[in-house]
């Protein structure tokens, strides 16, 4: 149980740095939403993998999307 | 204009080359020697038709729209929601591709030099040099593989001189013993990196001298193909049908060496050459996506998206991946197909529709739509 | 310079006059003799300055010597000599004892007026008709007068006349012109720069005999009015690039400038960086060559040192030497330079990243060597390394410092005693050492001592990267490097052209350095305005082919 905290640690640190370096530059609201968008999901992933490492990833949910037009191209 | 710098077409297309070759030409024997066996460099030719009409679509797309980006036209072509939706999905594609691709990179540095770096500290440092290249513009992004080219194109060629002692021709015959069955297939592996090649729509509108486009990305195709194949002769010319065991076949290259008992180990070069490549290709991705990005959310500047998607990068390249194969398992293959080639093909495809009945309607009608 | 706080730092020569309440209450205490009744406040010291100085000259001789004279109360330098013109009205000349050539103040000036005077005429020509010296000027205010008299020009005013006659008799002691210690050559001119604009210039002129070459005044610093020239041959120079050097210096406002390295920190791109955006030199023959080449100069009293824009990172790897050696020695050279200062930049680095992290790259038998020197020191390679490095910097720093006498001593006693006892005494490991004496070598091979600072300073970072990622860590932060090189701009040119971008016509003078009658092309910066061709060698040719 100890990783996880030092690894949240860290996370809400790097996440929080990297927000009060970019603050100032944010320009409008548009920007600001949209960079607020990327950073809130992008934070929410960081915080849900440093709970949980073996959360199922975009490519678990791609795998089985495409594999059968894959079987149907290669017969694998 | 998000961008306000221009670049040459001699450097957009070395850019896009070097981003190709970044990661295939290190994983790429040992993967498509599976099926490919001896007939193995015949599947970089067989692929480079794909290429090509990538490069031609992209080109058409381009001519039509001739300033705009993918994310911008695809909302012309297919107005504002179905547009915006396609705009939002193949900009994950490119997050996606790029985080792959520096997933394999921290896989092979992790795995052969610095063995108990964690991961996130070894990606973490790589995009904190993309960012700053990100961040710098067009101009350095494209000048960046320029002015390394020369240094990268020794280091290859230090690696391959010395082996050429131990080149055995024989290795390579019989030709087509099972028909070209094989090398399509391995032809089809090498689809998870013939679609970075659409990355390009991003660049494109920035060119000083466009009319030299078509030439520059063709011969782009062409460079990478054939360094793909010679790449892809020599490695099983030396190494032979054990190619298939190792993930790093031109380490394996690097480690053979031995120049006068005294340059015995190479592989460091190989990894100064990966650095470099990796570090073109990502900031390839990472301006893409982020001016995409910026296009997307309709935004004045493309820069404070640049560090977001850093963050979404790294998190997509340690998020629910077991370890770097993936990358050439049949249904990513699929993806990167469907979203590297295909969406801009299908794109090409509606316009023409478009375009045979706008002409019975009024001509101009795809600017049309532009303001939505 | 709106605020009046600001104002207090500074003498508010061009300023507007001040309020007239303030303006009334100095009047009556100048006019009682002292201001130091109570001690004056800051704001109206400068004040009453102001308002002496924003006086026109009056008519009447008394006037103006009272008002001189409050200006350079307690100036005991300042000869202030009132005397009678024969047949002619009162004068008084003013000036700065050891400024200007007395000699020719009493055989030129003094005698003239005094012994042959103006024969009853009071009129203003008939005192320049008298005087015998060419360099007259005329000003008609009391700011004009003065600045002249601290150029050490001698002022001379006489009653009824309201225009100050300025004489230019300046004379100053000088260093000897000298071979620049900084930059020295085996082959080509020894002249260097001195502390003096007037001798700089001179130097100059005589490379270009040619009216083309400019020298736009400017003056720079409101207490030390430091006068500056910016350099250029005009239809050679992109006129553009003047009026932006000239923008960059017109804004700024400082109390006193003592040399060009603070125009340099005004005027550069990035101000950030640690490496040098202009190139400094004390060689006249190297700032001819610039001129030429389309570049422009800055000059300022009192500094030695011209500064030359745009200074492209490879123009600061060039030596004046290489245009005095033949062209493949000096591309051989060229070279040279190059391979060292990736050595001086990388060696220590490597070092480390290859001990602590690809031991498999050295030979067997150089790693045994290696181990067993290494066996004894408790330190990591790392701290081995910035140990060394970082006590060789302060043994070089120390060797500057010190006075002469003893900065041989201290050199020796650092570099043999301390290295030798630091390998004995198993601080250290002797190919730590030589590691360190390689890398000191090296970074003295740079031509260009700011930029040579510089390359000595990144090395410290990309250490530490080199520690804590090894060889991965070392071509990332080269490729950092090189990424801020390519971002940075000297006066609108990127610093690494012509290599990024790479302009494939200007390669002849950057990495080799072709024959001088193959660089037959200037190269070009900015704008349109591109005065191509150098030189005509058809005659050349045609001589050769015969």
């Amino acid at each position: 149980m100890n990783a996880p905290v030092n690894h949240l640690i860290l996370l809400i640190v790097a996440a929080a740095g990297m927000l009060a370096y970019d603050w100032r530059k944010l320009r409008g609201a548009r920007t600001i939403i949209a960079y607020l968008t990327l950073y809130i999901s992008g934070f929410t992933i960081a915080f849900l993998l440093v709970i949980n490492p073996n959360l199922p990833g975009p490519t678990q949910v791609l795998r089985p999307l495409f594999l059968p037009l894959a079987k149907l191209l290669l017969k694998h | 204009m998000l961008e306000k710098g221009r670049i040459s077409a001699a450097q957009f297309s070395i850019l896009a080359g070097m981003s190709v070759l970044a990661t295939s030409l290190l994983t790429a024997p040992g993967i498509v020697a599976i099926d490919a066996k001896q007939d193995m460099w015949i599947s970089p030719i067989w692929i480079s038709s794909a290429g090509f009409i990538l490069v031609w679509t992209l080109y058409k797309l381009n001519q039509a729209y001739p300033d705009q980006t993918l994310v911008e036209y695809a909302v012309s072509i297919l107005g504002r929601f179905a547009g915006k939706t396609v705009a939002a999905l193949y900009l994950v594609f490119v997050i996606f591709a790029t985080a792959n691709v520096l997933r394999q990179f921290t896989d092979f540095i992790k795995l052969t030099f610095l063995l108990t770096t964690p991961d996130f500290v070894i990606s973490g440092c790589m995009l904190l040099v993309c960012w700053l290249v990100a961040r710098s513009g067009i101009e350095t992004v494209a000048r960046l593989p320029m002015l390394l080219l020369p240094l990268v194109t020794l280091f290859v060629l230090m690696i391959y001189t010395p082996s050429i002692a131990d080149i055995r021709f024989e290795r390579l015959t019989p030709v087509m013993e099972k028909g070209a069955v094989p090398s399509l297939i391995g032809a089809f592996r090498l689809l998870s990196w013939m679609p970075a090649f659409s990355i390009m729509n991003f660049y494109m509108p920035y060119l000083n001298n466009r009319k030299h486009l078509l030439y520059w990305s063709l011969g782009s195709v062409v460079v990478v193909t054939l360094t793909l194949s010679v790449t892809f002769v020599i490695v099983y010319t030396v190494i032979g049908a054990a190619v298939v065991n190792y993930t790093y076949p031109f380490m394996i290259l690097a480690r053979y060496i031995s120049f006068t008992e005294f340059f015995e180990h190479l592989e460091s070069i190989v990894m100064m050459i990966w650095v470099i490549q990796i570090v073109i290709r990502i900031s390839f991705g990472l301006y893409g996506a982020a001016l995409g990005m910026a296009q997307c959310f309709g935004l004045t500047g493309y820069k404070p998206m640049v560090p977001p998607i850093c963050m979404l990068i790294l998190l997509f390249s340690l998020w629910g991946i077991e370890n770097a194969q993936f990358v050439s398992s049949p249904s990513m293959v699929v993806y990167y197909t469907l979203f590297g080639m295909m969406l801009p093909f299908l794109l090409l495809v509606v316009y023409g529709i478009r375009q045979l009945f706008a002409e019975s309607d009024s001509p101009g009608y795809p600017e049309g739509e532009t303001s939505a | 310079m709106g605020h009046p706080k600001d104002e207090r730092t500074l003498q508010p020569d061009n300023g507007a006059p001040p309020p007239s309440s303030v303006d009334e209450q100095n009047l009556s205490s100048a006019s009682t003799g002292g201001q130091a009744q109570k001690s004056p406040t800051v704001q109206e010291t400068i004040d009453h300055q102001r308002e002496l100085l924003a006086k026109p000259l009056s008519v009447k001789l008394q006037d103006n010597i009272d008002v001189i004279r409050q200006l350079y109360a307690d100036c005991s330098d300042v000869i202030i000599h009132e005397f009678d013109i024969r047949n002619g009205p009162a004068a008084v000349i003013v000036y700065i004892d050891g400024m200007v050539d007395i000699k020719d103040i009493d055989t030129q000036l003094l005698m003239r007026l005094q012994h042959d005077g103006t024969s009853g005429d009071r009129s203003k020509e008939a005192i320049v008709h008298c005087v015998t010296i060419s360099a007259m000027l005329e000003v008609d205010c009391i700011k004009d007068a003065v600045d002249k008299i601290g150029y050490g020009n001698v002022v001379l005013l006489a009653d009824g006349i309201t225009s100050a006659l300025i004489y230019a008799l300046s004379f100053q002691e000088l260093r000897s012109i000298e071979e620049p210690q900084a930059e020295t050559v085996v082959r080509g001119p020894r002249e260097g720069f001195v502390e003096s604009l007037r001798v700089n210039t001179s130097l100059l002129r005589r490379r270009l005999h040619t009216p083309t070459l400019k020298t736009k005044p400017f003056f720079i610093g409101r207490y030390s009015k430091t006068a500056t020239v910016i350099v250029y041959i005009e239809g050679i120079a992109d006129p553009a690039l003047v009026q932006e050097m000239e923008s960059r210096l017109s804004v700024i406002d400082v109390d006193g400038m003592l040399d060009t390295s603070l125009i340099e920190e005004w005027v550069e791109d990035n101000p950030l960086s640690p490496f040098p955006q202009l190139m400094s030199t004390e060689r006249p023959d190297v700032v001819t060559s610039h001129l030429l080449e389309g570049r422009i100069a800055v000059l300022a009293d009192g500094s030695p040192v011209a500064l030359v824009a745009p200074a492209p990172l490879l123009s600061m790897m060039q030596s004046p030497e290489d245009f005095y050696q033949r062209s493949l020695v000096a591309t051989g050279i060229r070279w040279l330079r190059m391979l060292f200062s990736f050595i001086a930049v990388f060696m220590p680095s490597f070092y480390v990243a290859v001990l602590s992290y690809h031991q498999e790259m050295i030979p067997t038998s150089l790693l045994l060597t290696i181990a067993q020197s290494r066996e004894q020191i408790p330190f990591p390679a790392l701290v081995e390394a910035l140990l060394m490095e970082i006590t060789f910097e302060a043994l070089r720093e120390a060797g500057i410092r010190l006075p002469r006498q003893v900065g041989s001593a201290v050199s020796i006693v650092g570099a043999l005693v301390i290295g030798q006892a630091a390998i004995s005494a198993g601080i250290v490991s002797s190919p730590m050492v030589m590691v360190v004496a390689v890398t000191a070598v090296s970074s003295f091979l740079i031509p260009n001592y700011s930029l040579g600072i510089a390359i000595r300073f990144i090395r410290f970072p990309i250490m530490l990267c080199a520690g804590a990622l090894g060889l991965y860590g070392i071509v990332l932060s080269a490729l950092v490097v090189l990424i801020h090189l390519m971002t940075l701009r000297t006066f609108g040119v990127p610093y690494l052209s012509p290599l990024a971008p790479l302009l494939t016509s200007e390669l002849k003078d950057t990495l080799m350095r072709t024959k001088s009658t193959h660089m037959d092309t200037r190269p070009h910066f900015t704008g349109s305005f591109y005065n191509r061709i150098r030189m005509r060698v058809d005659l050349y040719k045609a001589r050769r082919n015969n």
